[in-house]
C-alpha cells in the first residue's frame, strides 16, 4: 500500500477538518481544495450524524427543546464521532455525555432518560433469540429450581434510575406540551424494563421492587433461587409464580439449557 | 450488443481465499426488472409493503444496506419479510470502497450477511471515501480521480466482489469540489473501473446533473464516454439550490422531487444506453409513498417510450 501513501495522508488531513465547528471548518490549506465545496462536505457530515443522535434521542430533545439539543448533540458528534459505518451503533455512549454536559447539569434526570432511549434502540436491532417457556421451568425437578441460571433476554436492558425516570420517559411520548402531567421528581427511584415482547414491538414497563431485585440479581448470574431471595428482601410478599408469568409475557428471559 | 452485468443471482459467495471469477452476465439476467421503476424503501413505508390487501404498485424496492445491518430486530425482520414479496435492490452507503486502508471486514460481513439474507437483484456502492482511522464520516468524501485512487478503488472492489461472489455496481458521486491532483475525467475514470475489476455503474442523473453545475462536468460528454453496456441501474432524485450568490452550488439533498432537468438527462440518457432499471430515491423530509409511485409511473412512461422507440 504504499503507492497509496499520498492518498492516505491526503484522507486524514481532509478528515481532521470535517467536525471542527463551523467557524474553523475551512479546508485545509495543504489540500488546495474549494473551500465552500469542502464546506458542503463537512456540512453534511455534522448534520447528518447530528440527525442520527435526533433520531435515537426523541425524548431527550423534547426534554430540552430543539436549540439545546442542537447544541449538545453538535458537541458530542465532534468529540464521539461514530466507529462504525452503520448507524443503529452509533450514540451509544449519549447518555454518559449528557451527564458530564455542564449546560444541563441541573437536570440530573436527563442521562436516565437517555439510556431508557438507547435500550430501546438496542432492543429492536437485538439478535432474534427465543424466550423462556414456563413450561420447561415447571418440567424441572423442583431440586434443581434453586440452582438453575437464567439468563435475560438479549434485547433486554434495565434502566435504574434515582429519579422517576420511567415517568418523565412515558409523559414525553408526544409533542403535545398542553397534555403532561405533574412529575413529583423526589417520588424516588425507578427501574424500567426495556424489551422485544413481540418480533416486531419494543415494550418499556416500570418494574416493581421486588421484579426489578429479581431481574437485577438474574444479571449478575444469581441463580434463581439467590435471585427469589433478592426480591423478597425488597417485596415480602413476593408472588414468584404470577410475577414470572408477566416478566415471560415481556419476554424478559432468555431460554435455557437443562 | 451485449447487456449488463447485474451480477449472477443467488450465487453462493466463495471461500475468502478463493479468488472469484466474475464475468459479466451476458443477456437480460434481472428477472425482468431491466424495463421497470422501483423506489427506495424508506422506514415510514415499511408497513404498507406488507399490507396483504393493497400491497403498493410497484415492481421492486431499493434498500439502503447499512439500515439493516443488524441480523436480527425488527427493520431486519420487516425487510426479510418485504423480500419475501418484492425483489430487492442492496444499496450500500459506508464501505468506503475509496479508503488505501482497505475495506472495514465486519462491514464487509454485515453486506455480505445481507446480501444472503435478502438475495438482491442488485447491490450497488459509490466511488467515495467515508472512513478514516476508526473513524466513519457517515458522508460520501470525494477522492482525487489518480492511478493511485483507482489502483485502491480496484483493489476495494475486488475484495467486495470476491466476498459476496457477485458484481456489484459503482455510483457516479455528486461533486461539491476538485483536487488538483486528479489526471483523468470522471467517465474515464469509472469506466476504467468496469474493465478492470468488472464491476458495472449505477449511473445517477442527479448527481451527474449537479456535478454538471458544481464542477463543470458535461453530462453528454460523460453519457457518450461511457459504454452503454456497463451501465446496470440508473438513480433519478432532487437537488436543491445552496452556496452563496457569488458561488452558487446545487447540493443532493435527496430530499425534493426530481427536476425538469434531470427527466431530461433521463431521456438523454436512455436514448443513449436503452432501457435500464430505474430509482426513484428520496431519502429526507420522505413524503408519501403516492408521491414517490408518482415520479415512477411517469420515469416507466418515459421508459417505455424508449422501449417503443
Amino acid at each position: 500500500m504504499t503507492r497509496s501513501r499520498i492518498l492516505l495522508q491526503l484522507q486524514r488531513a481532509f478528515a481532521a477538518r470535517l467536525l471542527e465547528g463551523e467557524a474553523k471548518g475551512a479546508s485545509p490549506d495543504e489540500l488546495c481544495v474549494d473551500a465552500l465545496g469542502f464546506g458542503v462536505h463537512a456540512n453534511n457530515t455534522r448534520i447528518s450524524l447530528r440527525r442520527a443522535i435526533e433520531n435515537a434521542y426523541p425524548v431527550t430533545r423534547r426534554l430540552v427543546g430543539t436549540d439545546f439539543f442542537t447544541a449538545m448533540a453538535g458537541q458530542f458528534v465532534a468529540s464521539h464521532p461514530p466507529n462504525h459505518g452503520w448507524l443503529s451503533a452509533y450514540g451509544a455512549d449519549f447518555a454518559d455525555f449528557v451527564a458530564q454536559y455542564q449546560p444541563a447539569a441541573d437536570l440530573g434526570y436527563l442521562r436516565d432518560v437517555a439510556r431508557i432511549e438507547w435500550a430501546r434502540v438496542r432492543a429492536a436491532n437485538a439478535a432474534d433469540a427465543p424466550g423462556l417457556d414456563l413450561t420447561a421451568v415447571a418440567r424441572l425437578d423442583p431440586g434443581a429450581l434453586d440452582g438453575l441460571l437464567l439468563s435475560l433476554h438479549v434485547a433486554v436492558s434495565l434502566v435504574y434510575s434515582s429519579f422517576p425516570a420511567f415517568d418523565i420517559w412515558r409523559a414525553h411520548q408526544h409533542n403535545d406540551d398542553e397534555q403532561l402531567p405533574q412529575i413529583d421528581l423526589e417520588i424516588g427511584p425507578q427501574t424500567a424494563l426495556i424489551s422485544r415482547p413481540a418480533a416486531l414491538e419494543v415494550g418499556v414497563a416500570l418494574l416493581g421492587p421486588g421484579d426489578a431485585a429479581f431481574l437485577s440479581a438474574l444479571a449478575e448470574h444469581s441463580r434463581f433461587g439467590a435471585a427469589y431471595q433478592a426480591a423478597v428482601l425488597e417485596e415480602a410478599d413476593y408472588d414468584l409464580a404470577s410475577r414470572l408469568g408477566d416478566l415471560v409475557c415481556m419476554r424478559a428471559l432468555a431460554t435455557f439449557i437443562a | 450488443m451485449t447487456r449488463p452485468i447485474m451480477g449472477t443471482i443467488g450465487m453462493e459467495s466463495n471461500h475468502k481465499n478463493q479468488r472469484a471469477v466474475h464475468e459479466r452476465v451476458r443477456g437480460p439476467t434481472i428477472m425482468g426488472l431491466e424495463n421497470s421503476v422501483g423506489i427506495g424503501l424508506r422506514t415510514s413505508h415499511c408497513e404498507r409493503f406488507l399490507d396483504q390487501n393493497t400491497p403498493p404498485p410497484v415492481i421492486w424496492l431499493e434498500a439502503l444496506a447499512e439500515n439493516y445491518f443488524d441480523r436480527g430486530g425488527i427493520r431486519h425482520k420487516m425487510l426479510c419479510m418485504i423480500a419475501e414479496r418484492y425483489p430487492i435492490s442492496v444499496h450500500g452507503v459506508a464501505l468506503s470502497l475509496g479508503s488505501p486502508e482497505g475495506l472495514d471486514s465486519e462491514h464487509l460481513d454485515r453486506l455480505a450477511s445481507l446480501v444472503s439474507d435478502v438475495s438482491p437483484c442488485l447491490v450497488s456502492e459509490h466511488l467515495a471515501w467515508s472512513r478514516s482511522g476508526d473513524v466513519y464520516y457517515n458522508e460520501l468524501l470525494p477522492l482525487p480521480l489518480t492511478d493511485e485512487t483507482l489502483d485502491v478503488v480496484c483493489a476495494n472492489i475486488d475484495r467486495t466482489q470476491d466476498r459476496l461472489g457477485r458484481t456489484i455496481l459503482v455510483e457516479n458521486p455528486s461533486g461539491y469540489l476538485e483536487f488538483e491532483q486528479s489526471t483523468m475525467s470522471e467517465a474515464m475514470f469509472l469506466t476504467r473501473l468496469t474493465e478492470r475489476t468488472g464491476c458495472g455503474l449505477l449511473l445517477d442523473l442527479n448527481n451527474l446533473f449537479i456535478s454538471g453545475f458544481n464542477l463543470g462536468i458535461d453530462p453528454a460528454e460523460w453519457l457518450a464516454a461511457v459504454p452503454a453496456d456497463v451501465i446496470g441501474e440508473i438513480h433519478l432524485a432532487g437537488h436543491e439550490p445552496g452556496g452563496t450568490a457569488d458561488q452558487p452550488l446545487l447540493l443532493d439533498t435527496h430530499g425534493a422531487a426530481v427536476t425538469d432537468d434531470v427527466w431530461a438527462l433521463y431521456a438523454a440518457a436512455l436514448n443513449r444506453f436503452g432501457p435500464r432499471p430505474t430509482m426513484i430515491e428520496w431519502d429526507s423530509d420522505v413524503p408519501s409513498l403516492e408521491l414517490l409511485l408518482e415520479d415512477a409511473a411517469r420515469a416507466q412512461r418515459i421508459m417505455d417510450r424508449v422501449l417503443v422507440a
